[in-house]
């Protein structure tokens, strides 16, 4: 990890469901910690007099956070396109803008995802050799990984894009290698391909065709396809597939872990049995909770881009902006763009 | 004394307002006590600010008092660091803790109010009348007293109104008798103005709003500094050299300065021809040494660039004076719902 001076993180403090409360309050408790020359800054843009109204109430290092006015915001129920070609105003264009400009490191957003991601593929270039950036999400599992003993698997892409072709897919599988590497400390990490069968015949054609990119490739070490299964045993440390399959994923496998606690609630009241069952095992599920909870590790990096992008789940909480700033700071600080280009650089002379 | 007129009187607290102290714990009072005077770290900008501020011109002079709540046994440790810092204090009054236990006066020992504000209304009956400052922190009561103080300067608060505030502080009847007298033989001037709150605990800005904008929270004292100028109790060189130190001792960067420039505006402490006076004042101004080149210009290029339309929360009304028994009332309330809050094996004992 390369050290830097000083680090500035924008971040746009109307998107997401609760907006500006959470992620003001979010940046206040982030500006508390480290002193002055340990340098991480926040560029809160957003609507100056809500931001203003939300910190006054809040404890927090004023030194720490500067405000840009953004008048307009995309609401949710928005046409990304549409919105973003309307509206330069909006706080995720001005804060994609900021970054652009120098000043800020890296971009943090909780906002309508598909104008934060199309905001930022339009601010901000491509890592060279790449032919689309990728949003990853992470997914707790039994396993852990690397130096960093990290118990997450890495997917992408889960929805910057719906479709991807095969290079495009071997593009993901270098970025994700990449990532775990530097994130996870993991230096070789098993890429999988998300299939529907274990038999590289089987797929679509793209999956197929991706698949011998991937076997063949020398910097990847190649799993082999995985089934959805497969993904929450932790057979991969990286899975690979398209924007909207890996999107349906993440979400059938959050959902999966909320109803299990929600059947959880309704056993516990239904017979005592289950009742004492549970207060037996409430230990060992509040640590599943707080594994499988979302808001444990905050956001999703947009990879492939050349600046630092972190995407959170629009209905994040506090916890989960403040954990997205963080992975902000880490990535800034492994100058992960960088990291990504020359993984890829290497990747692209031993394919 | 000196023969010299007094122009400004400017009162500070010791610990979290001149000292980076820490006494959240008995280990960090003990650490605290142990201390070296050469060990002891000063809030930065501090030191600057106070030499500038007490600079004497124009055939005049301003007095500093120190009113601690540290114990008075410290006292040698203390003026040795005030040596160090090449600070002379005309009235330095420490807290006789001691005293206070061997008596069995236990809230006394902890307790500020009464202690403080004594010891305010003291310094100033034997004192010169003239415009004050004050200077405090968020670790304890310095806005309550403070404000507390200003008033009854002012005459906005009557004998009967502090004997109930200080019977709802917990005062002791001796020092709630002493301030009373104290009280009725007090100059009424109004002389009191700013009250620098230092947000040593970075506490909300919007907890001393009750007291309304005399009292000016901040983060750091390149912001008193600032409002100071505004205020034109300082000129721009000295606002840059409170800069520069903290610069150079502290490593304070310029983003870190504009973003503290940018919060007094937004919290409309500063208006936004601060901005104007200062880039006026800047081509006329000696070089301070210590400041990167174009500094000025670069800081109010960053405050400007960013700059907010400053129409946030201090913006709101305020009618005072503030409720100093509502204050005290609320934070008993405070105080008690956090006993109450139940620990891992059921209620705090």
């Amino acid at each position: 990890m390369r050290s830097r001076e000083s680090i500035t993180i924008a971040v746009d403090a109307m998107g997401g469901d609760h907006a500006p409360a959470v992620v003001v309050a979010a940046v206040a408790e982030a500006s508390l910690r480290g002193g002055v020359g340990q340098g991480v800054n926040f560029l809160l843009v957003g609507d100056e007099i809500a931001m203003t109204e939300a910190l006054f109430e809040l404890d927090h290092n004023s030194e720490r956070i500067q405000l840009f006015h953004a008048p307009t915001v995309i609401g949710m129920g928005e046409r990304a396109q549409v919105a973003l070609e309307a509206r330069a105003d909006a706080s995720i264009v001005q804060a994609c803008a900021l970054v652009q400009a120098g000043e800020a490191d890296a971009l943090v957003s909780a906002g309508h995802p598909g104008a934060a991601v199309l905001a930022a593929t339009r601010h901000f270039g491509l890592v060279p050799g790449l032919g689309r950036a990728a949003l990853a999400s992470v997914y707790p599992t039994p396993r852990v990984r690397g130096e960093a003993e990290d118990p997450f698997s890495l997917i992408l892409d889960v929805g910057a894009s719906l479709r991807a072709k095969p290079d495009e897919l071997l593009g993901f599988g270098l970025m994700g290698s990449a990532y775990a590497r530097i994130v996870s400390r993991n230096e070789r990490p098993r890429v999988a391909l998300l299939s529907n069968s274990r038999e590289s015949t089987m797929g679509t054609p793209e999956v197929v065709r991706a698949h011998e990119l991937l076997s063949r490739h020398e910097a990847i070490n190649f799993y082999g396809n995985i089934e959805g299964h497969e993904i929450p045993r932790g057979l991969a440390d990286v899975v690979v597939c398209e924007g909207f399959v890996g999107d349906v994923a993440i979400k059938i496998l959050e959902g999966v872990s909320e109803a299990a606690f929600d059947l959880a609630r309704s056993a516990y009241h239904e017979r005592v049995a289950w009742r004492m069952g549970l207060k037996l095992l409430s230990g060992g599920l509040q640590k599943i909770k707080q594994l499988t909870d979302f808001e444990a590790y905050g956001g999703a990096p947009l990879l492939g881009l050349e600046k630092v992008v972190i995407l959170c789940h629009p209905r994040s909480g506090r916890r989960a902006v403040g954990n997205a700033l963080r992975l902000a700071i880490k990535n800034v600080r492994a100058e992960l763009p960088v990291a990504i280009a020359e993984a890829l650089d290497t990747g692209t002379s031993q394919g | 004394m000196s023969e010299l007129s007094v122009r400004h009187i400017y009162r500070w607290d010791l610990d979290k307002t001149y000292l980076r102290t820490d006494f959240d714990t008995l280990r960090d009072l003990i650490r605290t006590a142990l201390q070296t005077p050469e060990e002891k770290v000063n809030v930065p900008g501090v030191v600057t600010l106070l030499k500038e501020l007490t600079h004497q011109n124009d055939g005049s002079r301003a007095l500093v008092t120190f009113i601690s709540g540290s114990p008075s046994q410290m006292r040698p440790k203390l003026e040795r660091k005030f040596e160090l810092d090449g600070i002379r204090p005309d009235v330095f009054i420490l807290k006789p803790t001691l005293q206070n236990i061997l008596k069995g006066r236990f809230r006394a020992v902890r307790g500020q109010v009464g202690y403080k504000l004594d010891s305010l209304l003291k310094v100033r009956e034997g004192g010169p009348a003239a415009p004050e400052t004050l200077f405090g922190d968020d670790a304890e009561q310095d806005a309550f007293i403070y404000s507390l103080y200003a008033d009854l300067a002012g005459g906005k608060v009557d004998r009967d109104g502090l004997f109930e505030i200080l019977d709802r502080a917990g005062v002791y009847s001796t020092t709630r008798a002493s301030i009373l007298e104290r009280y009725a033989r007090m100059r009424i001037d109004g002389n009191v103005g700013r009250i620098f709150i230092h947000l040593d605990r970075h506490s909300a800005p919007g907890r001393f709003w009750v007291y309304g904008p005399r009292v000016v929270p901040i983060t750091n004292y390149f912001q008193a500094a600032l409002v100071l100028y505004a205020d034109g109790s300082l000129k721009l060189e000295p606002v840059l050299r409170v800069a520069a130190g903290m610069m150079r001792e502290h490593g304070y960067g310029v983003v870190e300065l504009a973003n503290s420039f940018q919060d007094l505006i937004r919290r409309r402490h500063l208006g936004a021809e601060a901005l104007d006076r200062l880039s006026e004042d800047a081509p006329g101004c000696g070089v301070v040494g210590g400041l990167p080149p174009g500094f000025v210009e670069r800081l109010l290029g960053r405050v400007r660039a960013l700059a907010p339309r400053g129409g946030g929360g201090a913006g709101r009304t305020w009618e005072g004076p503030p409720d100093y028994v509502g204050v005290l009332e609320a934070d008993r309330r405070l105080r008690e719902k956090i006993e109450a809050e139940p620990g891992l094996f059921g209620r705090r004992q």
